[in-house]
């Protein structure tokens, strides 16, 4: 029997993997969790984070993910996010340049006064620091 | 009538207008394409979400949850969709026709209806008719993201929840071809469970509960919602926009033609007239 499952991750930009794969990694609400062959069909949310599956040289591919959740079935795993960018596509003067520019906008706001945009802006954020981390290790 | 320098002023006139309209045809060509393209990259995403959510929501009590709820109802809130800008035949028209209708509609009913645009065209619309404008989002319409997205449904969604308004409903194009849009106003709040059951039935461990999992999923599912909205909007406002420029064209077309017509028939009566004035006066001096 085949090891492997089909892992989609569907983003409102387009669908930016689907591939018949061995084992995923995904930043779980919960914590990060595994998928492999044969996992007990789960829903879960996603959080900002480093989503990865194993490639066919038995290295990890890795993407910065948002937002989102994620749906184990017996023999597919969608994944939901927001956002969804290929860590050695990330570059890393463009990703501090966003952090930057949010850090700024944060700043211009008070949280008591605008709390829905503080919100927004700090969930960005988290998005943001995860990129530029991603693109410094790559 | 009209002296030949006229006419030859007006034909030229009218040739620049055509070189506009021709050109912002070929823009809104390109950008159609573009939109289009967005359109059918976003489904998969919205038809997943759906799909998750509605096998959710057959599960849990709606009655628990704050945006399945259905109230009574005394004030319906409506997010309209436009265009920044015209030129685009009776695509914003046709929107405001509607919406007027809808507000007519609800006060009939003696509901109390609040107002949210999005786009210039149906902002400016309504403030020139005294409405009172909740919220509004302007020029954003050449730069449809998914925040932008997010932070709409952000302002409906908090509305509803916290009670101030019972039902939301979206208004706005939908894409179909280039030629064709059609008007589409939807309920978004509260949510339908849809009656049939989902096409697989599924069982799965949740983490967390599957409660909190659809109050955190059903933002989501509005966000695009919103989202597909806006962009099936902004293609069709293109598509509008390359139909109505291309009849221009072809309108600007015919008037050339005429003008130039017009323009050769008064310069042969000229020329006749002056040739019979030298043949009259050559008579007269042979007389």
């Amino acid at each position: 029997m085949s090891k492997k499952f089909k892992v989609e991750v569907v983003t409102p930009l387009g669908v930016v993997l689907d591939k018949e794969v061995e084992e995923i990694i995904a930043p779980g609400v919960m914590g990060e969790f595994g998928v492999l062959i044969g996992h007990t069909p789960m829903l879960t949310f996603i959080k900002p984070g480093i989503f990865s599956y194993l490639d066919e040289n038995n290295e990890f591919v890795k993407f910065v993910v948002g937002d989102g959740f994620c749906e184990v079935l017996k023999d597919s795993v969608t994944v939901l996010v927001e956002e969804a960018q290929r860590t050695e596509e990330i570059d890393p003067n463009e990703a501090t340049a966003q952090l930057l520019d949010l850090e700024a906008k944060l700043n211009a706001i008070h949280a008591s006064e605008d709390p829905e945009e503080y919100a927004r802006i700090t969930a960005r954020m988290k998005m943001a620091r995860q990129k530029v981390a991603a693109a410094k290790k790559s | 009538m009209p002296s030949l320098r006229d006419l030859r002023k007006r034909i030229a006139s009218v040739k620049n207008t055509q070189k506009i309209t021709n050109a912002m045809k070929m823009v809104a060509a390109a950008r159609l394409r573009r939109a289009e393209e967005a359109v059918t990259k976003a489904r998969p995403y919205s038809d997943r979400m759906r799909e998750v959510l509605m096998s959710l929501a057959h599960r849990v009590n709606p009655s628990a949850h704050p945006m399945l709820d259905v109230r009574e109802v005394k004030k319906v809130l409506l997010v309209q969709i436009t265009a920044d800008r015209g030129l685009c035949g009776s695509f914003n028209a046709n929107l405001n026709r509607r919406a007027e209708a809808f507000i007519r509609e609800m006060t009939e009913k003696g509901y109390q209806v609040g107002f949210i645009s999005v786009g210039r065209k149906g902002h400016d619309y309504f403030r020139r008719r005294g409405f009172a404008i909740e919220e509004k989002f302007l020029n954003a319409m050449n730069r449809v993201d998914y925040p932008l997205a997010k932070s709409i449904a952000d302002v409906a969604v908090n509305k509803f929840a916290q009670g101030e308004y019972d039902e939301v409903w979206v208004l706005y194009n939908r894409f179909r071809t280039a030629a064709s849009q059609i008007l589409t106003l939807k309920k978004l709040l509260p949510i339908m469970p849809e009656e049939a059951e989902p096409k697989r039935r599924r069982e799965y461990l949740y983490e967390p509960s599957a409660d909190e999992l659809l109050t955190g999923i059903l933002p989501m599912y509005i966000t695009v919602q919103i989202y597909t909205g806006l962009l099936d909007s902004v293609a069709s406002e293109h598509g509008a926009r390359m139909t109505a420029m291309e009849a221009a064209t072809s309108s600007a077309e015919e008037m050339i033609h005429r003008l130039t017509l017009r323009m050769n028939r008064i310069r042969q009566e000229t020329i006749t007239k002056e040739l019979m004035e030298i043949v009259g006066g050559a008579e007269a001096l042979k007389g």
